[in-house]
């Protein structure tokens, strides 16, 4: 059984886009939050959070695993 | 662990990360970090199932560190949470087939939305859009394990064309200079409006999304030729 693959363009951009912005971990709002129906972003994300989400954008990385 | 059990556990993992950050999101707000990561790694099985199963495993692994972390928090500062003790059945297979034959083509236009509002925009964390993916993945998860009548396609939906929307409505003054682009979108939200309430047909909505994502990605050509 073969799970249909996403298209290697669409993956290879995601994955160089997530390098490029990938110190930027503010939450981004678009114009439809406005109605405020969406919960807010957590903000008080642990230190432990913190490193655990960069370690992990980085598990690419050769010898970040 | 085996290719057939990848995508079970990837489901059980976010069974497991979505009892507890229900519980407290109210309080705590929508843990983005966490979701954003279950759609990374949505992304990487769907790339690589068929042929790297080692690489997601590992991505699991990984995963799984960063949910604990947050249980292990949610358990320290509230009283009131309520412990995971789910069982819930997951069928490899089904999973497969419901992926491929229900959402795998809205998925795919949901990345491809996610990739031009993350370069619009220069940033990771998409609220609207993590929250759409969310929000099938929680449909998603039921309609695999309790054969509910909702696949959640229509999140997907919702997420890629708020993230062309988004485009277009930022940048409405280059649209006021082409009348042939406004025209154009004119005729799409009459059709979108028609057809509101017939996403259910197969094509309608990957038509829709493909409209917007054509009005969106010329307006950011003509920013860029403008630079």
């Amino acid at each position: 059984m073969k799970l249909k693959p996403l298209n290697q363009e669409s993956y290879q951009q995601f994955q160089q886009l997530k390098k490029e912005v990938e110190n930027k971990f503010e939450v981004i709002s678009l114009a439809r939050s406005a109605k405020g129906c969406v919960v807010k972003s957590k903000s008080n994300y642990s230190k432990q959070e913190k490193e655990w989400f960069k370690k992990f954008l980085n598990r690419h990385e050769d010898g970040e695993r | 662990m085996e290719k057939d059990r990848l995508l079970k556990r990837f489901f059980q993992l976010y069974r497991r990360f979505s009892f507890y950050e229900n519980q407290v999101s109210f309080i705590e707000g929508r843990n983005y970090y966490l979701i954003f990561a279950f759609y990374d790694v949505l992304v990487n099985i769907k790339t690589k199932y068929n042929i790297s199963a080692g690489e997601i495993a590992r991505d699991l692994t990984d995963l799984e560190k960063g949910i604990n972390i947050f249980i292990a928090e949610c358990q320290n500062k509230y009283p009131f949470v309520v412990s995971y003790n789910e069982n819930a059945e997951f069928n490899e297979k089904v999973i497969i087939e419901k992926f491929n034959s229900e959402v795998s083509d809205y998925f795919d236009e949901f990345v491809i939305a996610y990739n031009h509002l993350m370069n619009y925009k220069n940033g990771l964390l998409l609220e609207e859009l993590l929250i759409e993916i969310n929000n099938f993945l929680s449909h998603f998860v039921n309609f695999v394990t309790k054969d509910y009548f909702s696949s959640g396609k229509s999140h997907l939906c919702r997420g890629a064309l708020d993230g062309y929307k988004e485009i277009i409505y930022n940048e409405n003054k280059v649209l006021i200079a082409h009348a042939d682009l406004i025209k154009d979108l004119v005729a799409i939200r009459i059709n979108e409006l028609q057809n509101i309430g017939n996403m259910t047909n197969e094509n309608s909505c990957i038509d829709v999304i493909g409209s917007y994502k054509n009005i969106g990605i010329t307006i950011l050509q003509l920013i860029n030729s403008l630079k």
